[in-house]
């Protein structure tokens, strides 16, 4: 071999082509999650039993989604604990119930 | 300045979240197994129920007293903690974990002291529901002095503030010296021989006399409570030196196919532990144990086998923790605990493989990580070595956990979430 060495430069092929005229403009998939929740740390899911507040488009089965981080006003919908369990409601100043969160968005899937 | 936050009677706290009628009921909760009380409200530590007790003597009293029991619901202790944490990041320049319900925060710059409390109690309160007590002071120690004056002094009211050198006085003068961080009993009984017998005299120790006796750690104690910061905040979690995966089972068994089945069940847990910290693993260790309340002949041993190399792959170390099942099991003994050890551990990218197997570890590691993911989206033990048994096929088992009084998983099941009855009248 003398002192001959054989030295490899390349041993991979090159992709070459035109770029991609979309790169640099990638973005990420919507997502429905981050698009409802606000602020994690302090954001709850409730399952809700019963039709009574269907007219509010709250339903047997509805998934709540419920911020504990929002200071409640009167009128706004609610979780709240009413007798050992917890309850969803309209916001009334003064109501004994204790306020667990606020409701910011109802799921309902058909 | 320094603040110890942690969160009172943090897993019994946790149950009351999703419980309403428990506010100011005593709550305990139970180790895996249903084995011994881990965590009591401040109404069961009222009762004398002490930590540690085993269930099944205070049973009775439990009863009495209308106690909330349950078993430990770790999913859901796990969950609260990182949204308690993610609080706390927020108000402090730098934080450390410092366990599932203690972190340390930093600030660089003067606050008022009182009020950075007070509003980092009312947040956590608020957002999770969890109660914390808040400790502050210009070291590590003291903060934790603090904290634990926040909770049992005289007038403990959830925070407590050494920000001057009174204050600091008056913690230390209220004090023993087995409530400073650090300072053991083999500690207590040096510092006796020294002369030393309270926190203030600890403190206005020579350090060198005490590095004498007790060593730096004993030194640093001393700098720290005269407010000089000697314990910096480990931000990073370091790197762990090895990862233990065991249970108590709910029946004891001699039973060969049942006593595998759970050591590969376990051995395949803490091996998705490993890799989820991307490390892996030279040694591999298995403990087995009779029931220890038990009337019967007790029997303990553990083997632990050195692999040829170092692996991550879940198969190679199910085939090396029923080798060394072996050569413990024995049929005369029911075993009512078992256990697998992942020692010499360190980080997969400089992990050596082993010279006589031809095996292409970056295939390896992407087919476990494909198992784990799979078995995240679909539940544990989905995809699994055949000798490990499916968590989600239910407690068909012998070897299983007793866990009789676990609360639903609230926030990370969709079937399991706490329901709300709609209301007309609000």
């Amino acid at each position: 071999m003398g002192g001959g060495h054989l030295l490899i430069l390349f041993s991979d092929s090159v992709s070459a082509g035109f770029p991609s005229a979309a790169e640099g403009y990638e973005d990420e998939p919507l997502n429905l999650h981050n698009w409802i929740v606000r602020n994690p740390a302090a954001t709850f899911f409730f399952r809700v039993s019963g039709d009574v507040l269907c007219d509010e488009h709250i339903r047997d089965g509805s998934l709540l989604v419920v911020d504990r981080s929002i200071e409640p006003s009167r009128g706004r919908l609610v979780v709240a604990e009413e007798e050992g369990r917890f309850i969803v409601a309209r916001h009334r100043v003064g109501c004994e119930a204790r306020v667990c969160g606020v409701v910011i968005a109802v799921v309902i899937r058909f | 300045m320094y603040a110890l936050v942690d969160a009172n009677s943090f897993y019994a706290s946790c149950e009351r979240v999703f419980k309403p009628g428990l506010e100011g009921r005593p709550v305990v909760v139970l180790s895996n197994n249903d084995g011994c009380i881990v965590a009591r409200s401040k109404e069961a530590k009222a009762l004398g129920i002490a930590m540690g007790v085993p269930y099944f003597q205070i049973r009775d009293l439990l009863r009495r007293h209308r106690v909330a029991v349950f078993s430990s619901n770790y999913t859901l202790y796990h969950d609260l903690s990182r949204r308690v944490q993610d609080i706390l990041r927020r108000h402090g320049d730098e934080m450390e974990v410092y366990s599932i319900d203690e972190s340390f925060l930093l600030w660089h710059r003067p606050l008022d002291w009182n009020a950075v409390g007070r509003g980092i109690i009312a947040e956590v309160r608020r957002w999770t529901g969890i109660p914390v007590g808040v400790g502050v002071g210009p070291t590590k120690t003291l903060a934790k002095l603090a904290n634990h004056l926040a909770k049992r002094g005289a007038h403990a009211d959830g925070l407590h503030v050494l920000d001057s050198p009174g204050a600091i006085d008056a913690a230390l003068g209220a004090t023993e010296l087995a409530d400073i961080w650090g300072v053991s009993l083999g500690f207590i009984r040096r510092l006796a021989s020294l002369g030393i017998g309270t926190p203030l005299e600890l403190r206005d120790a020579d350090p060198r006399e005490v590095r004498g006796a007790m060593g730096v750690v004993g030194q640093r104690i001393v700098y720290e409570l005269r407010g000089v910061g000697c314990i910096p905040l480990e931000a990073e979690q370091p790197d762990k030196k090895n990862i233990c995966c065991s249970r108590s089972f709910g029946e004891a068994t001699d039973d060969w196919p049942a006593l595998r089945e759970a050591v590969c069940t376990f051995a395949s847990q803490a091996a998705m532990k490993m890799r989820r910290q991307d490390l892996a693993t030279g040694r591999v260790g298995v403990f087995i144990q009779t029931d220890r309340h038990a009337r019967c002949e007790q029997y303990a041993a553990s083997w632990t086998v050195r692999l040829s190399g170092q692996t991550n792959d879940t198969r190679e170390l199910c085939r090396a923790a029923t080798w060394c099942l072996g050569k413990i099991h024995r049929a005369e003994h029911k075993c009512k605990k078992a256990g697998v050890l992942l020692l010499d551990l360190c980080r997969r990218a400089g992990a050596q493989p082993s010279l006589f197997k031809s095996i292409d570890s970056d295939r390896v590691n992407a087919l476990m990580m494909t198992v784990d993911r799979i078995n995240q989206r679909h539940g544990r033990g989905a995809i699994r070595v055949a000798a490990a048994s499916a968590f989600t096929l239910g407690p068909s088992r012998t070897w299983h956990l007793r866990c009789d009084h676990r609360s639903p998983r609230y926030t990370t099941c969709w079937n399991e979430l706490p329901v709300a009855v709609a209301s007309a009248d609000g």
